[in-house]
């Protein structure tokens, strides 16, 4: 059977391979389970594949999506049969620009323009934001339980932490290098030196120039941390005038939301960061902050079954792996049993 | 295989108003669905739109920014569809016809626009992103984040076509030939010709992720 000499590579070209990976029927499963029977060895090469396949997304163009309103829309214009309108805006293309009927509109666009234009210098002309203008954003979002990598028009590379959100402008890295970020990321930033780039948190601004650094920023808390790694920089308001910080590597920076102040000291060890390898780690954590990462983590609900004693704290690290493994591990040590139904964790005493 | 990742239907078409009737096919096969829509059956219809109005919607912006020349092109397509009835060809898979469909129609606008109000190439948005879908990382990551990185990496330097073709391929799962007839390829070697250089291009990822997968097994 010519599927015995497949490398991984063929296996991917393999039209009924991926077909049976992505929209498996029967008829698929019981071919390839066969297969594997009779092909024992081929059995981790055919798992690689898959895993390859089932790793690899397209953006899935989320801030593209349709509303309700405009489903219904354009559902009910179909049914009408009314073709759209701009065809015949379109249509203006075949007629020659000195047709009266285009040099009328052109003149009365010129006019409006040249209107707005006017309104917008004279009679607006107090307004100070130092944001740059929001027009169009992109949105990547993580729900809880998924991280992803996103890689910038600048080349920058972000690792995107589990229930965050990254908000790229549309004109990045056009006239500015601006983004913003709900919850965590990890930043490595192309150097460009014309050209700083900005990660706005609510009301702190990071500015830096090419470096790479951790984020720890989720609107719910009440503590803001900037931590960098290598190379330099700033962290201030959004309002300019205001304290600004600079940081050296292995130095960071905490903001306090209440007080809005910003305080700066030294780290040593790099923990805070492994999440982005894909590891998670706790040290001297209590059942709350334990509760609350895994949450985060694993995108599922714990929820606590009677009066938890744990006093204990734990400390642990865990590289890759399953919910079941971690919570074997510090229900273990903590003394805890536990139970998943779906995505909820019931978490109680042992007996 | 073992697993299915409903994941990968990409568009939930639940949000969207339940107002609009629409028959229960849900069991019934493509072709079917498409003949009695050629026959003018309204819950046909009704089916098609609620099904791919939300995935067509996304599509035509991996084109075009502008939503308007998408709405546009997907409201004109459908009217023309239902013009059309008995006169359509038949097909066994509605997605790629639409898609096919929907891709021409809106080319067709954007040429016209770009005559019109001199806008330069026509973008195409199939960028990558290699994510640990939840699915998966219950069970187990095995792909560390550097070798996704450069997984990603490599993705992204293909070029647009052979991302569009990778897209059609291993998300849609459509097959050679459709993405051949898509993308406007006179022939399915073409279309194999592509992906098969972008796999190759791809090869010493590849290659380092699965020896990576071996020895994970083991531990």
């Amino acid at each position: 059977m010519k599927y015995c000499d497949y490398t991984v590579a063929d296996f991917l070209k393999d039209e009924y391979f991926v077909q049976s990976v992505k929209n498996p029927n029967q008829e698929t499963d019981l071919f390839w389970e066969s297969w594997i029977q009779n092909h024992p060895e081929k059995r981790d090469l055919v798992r690689q594949a898959k895993e390859i396949i089932e790793h690899v997304h397209f953006n899935d163009l989320s801030e593209y999506e349709a509303t309700p309103e405009e489903f219904e829309e354009i559902f009910s214009k179909i049914l009408k049969g009314e073709k759209s309108v701009p065809s015949k805006r379109l249509a203006m293309a075949s007629k020659p620009w000195w047709n009266p009927a285009v040099t009328r509109k052109l003149a009365a666009a010129f006019i409006l323009m040249m209107l707005s234009a006017w309104l917008y210098f004279y009679l607006l002309p107090v307004q100070q934001d130092a944001d740059p203008p929001i027009v169009k954003q992109l949105i990547k979002e993580n729900p809880k339980g998924q991280r992803s990598i996103i890689t910038l028009t600048d080349g920058t590379v972000v690792h995107l932490n589990a229930n965050s959100k990254l908000i790229v402008h549309d004109n990045f890295n056009k006239n500015n290098r601006h983004v913003a970020l709900e919850g965590e990321a990890f930043f490595d930033v192309v150097k460009n030196p014309e050209s700083p780039f900005t990660i706005q948190c609510g009301d702190m601004r990071t500015t830096v120039l090419g470096t790479s650094f951790n984020i720890h920023a989720y609107p719910e808390k009440n503590n803001f941390q900037v931590a960098l790694v290598s190379g330099k920089l700033t962290v201030g308001m959004k309002d300019a005038g205001a304290e600004v910080i600079e940081l050296k590597p292995n130095e960071r920076v905490n903001y306090h939301k209440d007080t809005k102040t910003l305080n700066k000291e030294r780290f040593t060890d790099l923990d805070f960061i492994a999440w982005k390898d894909g590891i998670l780690q706790f040290k001297d954590a209590d059942l709350s902050e334990i509760n609350e990462r895994l949450e985060r983590w694993y995108g599922v609900n714990i929820i606590l079954d009677g009066k938890i004693g744990i006093k204990r704290r734990f400390t642990g690290k865990f590289e890759n792996k399953s919910l079941e493994y971690v919570l074997d591990g510090i229900g273990y040590a903590s003394g805890f049993e536990y139970k998943i139904e779906g995505k909820e964790v019931i978490i109680k005493n042992f007996k | 295989m073992a697993t299915t990742d409903p994941k990968y239907i990409q568009v939930d078409s639940s949000r969207f108003a339940k107002s609009i009737p629409s028959a229960n096919l849900a069991d019934k096969s493509d072709i079917e669905i498409w003949s009695m829509f050629k026959k003018g059956h309204e819950g046909a219809f009704n089916f098609i739109y609620e099904n791919y109005f939300p995935l067509l919607f996304k599509y035509g912006h991996r084109f075009t920014k502008n939503r308007e020349v998408v709405k546009d092109a997907i409201q004109d397509l459908f009217i023309e569809l239902r013009a059309g009835g008995q006169n359509l060809s038949d097909t066994d898979s509605i997605k790629y016809y639409l898609f096919k469909a929907l891709r021409w129609k809106i080319q067709q606008y954007l040429k016209k626009r770009k005559r019109f109000l001199g806008e330069d190439k026509l973008p195409v948005d199939f960028t990558f992103e290699v994510v640990d879908s939840p699915e998966i990382s219950l069970i187990r990551r095995q792909i560390d984040e550097e070798k996704k990185m450069r997984l990603q990496k490599s993705l992204q330097s293909l070029s647009k076509r052979q991302k569009e073709a990778i897209y059609y391929f291993y998300y849609e799962h459509l097959t050679y030939a459709q993405v051949a007839s898509i993308m406007g390829m006179s022939n399915i070697k073409s279309a194999r010709n592509l992906i098969y250089k972008a796999i190759d291009s791809l090869k010493k990822i590849i290659n380092l992720i699965s020896l990576t997968l071996l020895f994970s097994l083991f531990q």
